[in-house]
Formats: C-alpha cells, sequence, structure tokens
C-alpha cells in the first residue's frame, strides 16, 4: 500500500524504469541564512524543543540538525 | 523481478520516511521564497532523520548563495553526517527545471535518495505556480538515478 505523504504523487510500487529525465538546475540565488533558519526552526517543531543540537562541520560550512 | 526490484520495495517505508521531512522544507521554503536551496536528511539506523543544509563561510543573515555553490559543499556534509551518525540512506533535495518529451520545460523539487546497500533513484515533484493561486504540485516521476553523496564509498 502506497503511504500518503501528504502531497499529490507518491513512491512508485515498481521499481522506476531506467529512464533519464534531462533537468537543469535553477541557478537562482537566495539568502542562506535565512534558507538555515527554516531548517532550523522545522527542526525545532519536529523536535519541540530548542534545537542546541546544531553541528558546524570542520569545515565550517555545513551543518546538520537533528529532527 | 530483479535484485533492484526487490530491494527498492523493501527500502520503500525508509524512502519514504526520508523524503517526507526534506520536501516540508523544500515546500516551505517555496511558498515563502518561491524557491529552495539545495539541503538534505540523513536516516540514521536507528530511524533517526537528520536534516542537513550548507552554508558559505562568513555567512550572514542575508548573504546570497547560489545552488551550484553550495551543492559540493552540502554533499560534504552529508558524507561527514553519515560518518558521525551511522547513517543508511541520504536524500538531498534540489530547485530544478525538468525537460520532458513534448511538454514545456516544468520546475520540479528533485529529491535523489542513496541507501547503503547501493539504491538510487531521483523523485521528481513537478510544480506550477499560477498566478494569484498558491504552488500546485503534480504527480511524482521516479527514476533510477547516479549516486551522487556516495556517503558510503570506500575510496
Amino acid at each position: 500500500m502506497v503511504q500518503d505523504l501528504g502531497m499529490e504523487g507518491s513512491v512508485d510500487t515498481p521499481m522506476p524504469q531506467s529512464r533519464q529525465l534531462p533537468e537543469s538546475a535553477l541557478g537562482r540565488t537566495l539568502p542562506v541564512g535565512r534558507f538555515l533558519a527554516l531548517i532550523v526552526e522545522l527542526s525545532v517543531e519536529s523536535r519541540g524543543n530548542a534545537c542546541d543540537q546544531g553541528v558546524v562541520s570542520p569545515a565550517a560550512s555545513a551543518r546538520s540538525f537533528v529532527t | 523481478v530483479t535484485n533492484s526490484d526487490s530491494l527498492y520495495q523493501e527500502l520503500r517505508p525508509q524512502i519514504e520516511a526520508l523524503i517526507e521531512p526534506v520536501l516540508k522544507v523544500s515546500k516551505l521554503c517555496l511558498n515563502q521564497r518561491g524557491g529552495f536551496l539545495p539541503h538534505g536528511a540523513v536516516l540514521t539506523a536507528e530511524e533517526k532523520i537528520i536534516l542537513v543544509g550548507a552554508s558559505v563561510a562568513g555567512e550572514d543573515v542575508d548573504t546570497l548563495a547560489a545552488p551550484a555553490d553550495l551543492l559540493p559543499t552540502l554533499h560534504e556534509g552529508m558524507r561527514e553526517t553519515v560518518r558521525e551518525s551511522g547513517g543508511v540512506a541520504t536524500a538531498v533535495s534540489e530547485d530544478v527545471t525538468i525537460h520532458r518529451d513534448g511538454m514545456a520545460a516544468t520546475r520540479a523539487i528533485k529529491v535523489l535518495f542513496e541507501h547503503q546497500r547501493g539504491l538510487a533513484v531521483a523523485l521528481y515533484i513537478p510544480f506550477l505556480k499560477p498566478l494569484f493561486r498558491g504552488y500546485q504540485y503534480l504527480p511524482m516521476i521516479s527514476t533510477v538515478a547516479q549516486a551522487e553523496v556516495n556517503a558510503w564509498s570506500k575510496t
């Protein structure tokens, strides 16, 4: 049974066929700090408490948030 | 039925568990900003979800970043998170444009799912933004894909 993911469409029941879908990435720039704040906000929402679990990688550029 | 078929069926619950929070971030940012930057999540063996975001050095709240600049950093962050957490699967979401035969180019949320056991699947959720209305999401398209994060590579 396909799980309802709350969106139109769900994971295909059969294994997808080996067909390539041409794609191009958007070059749209966005404020990265505000975007990360959004991820933190969702992480906090999921955990129900302050997100003090966020870590900064040694590269000082990738952060993870436990949800 | 091939090994890939059975593996896909076996891992579907993990695929669904991991892409749901990733899509939530993507859709929320679409609604608020009209786009989103690459981001991802790691599923651990204990079924914990870890959201992962990438930044740029010296960023402040209004520093602009392009997706192409963040993606390598995000992939490295994903690999590091998998190493530290014992992750078994990763998902990376990108804002892309897809080109299907005979159809106009369409923007889509692309989620690339990779599993420790070797499965890589790309899931596309095309979307439209009618004037004066909210985002309309179309049925998901999934394809087999090449792994990009390669969090379990020995090299």
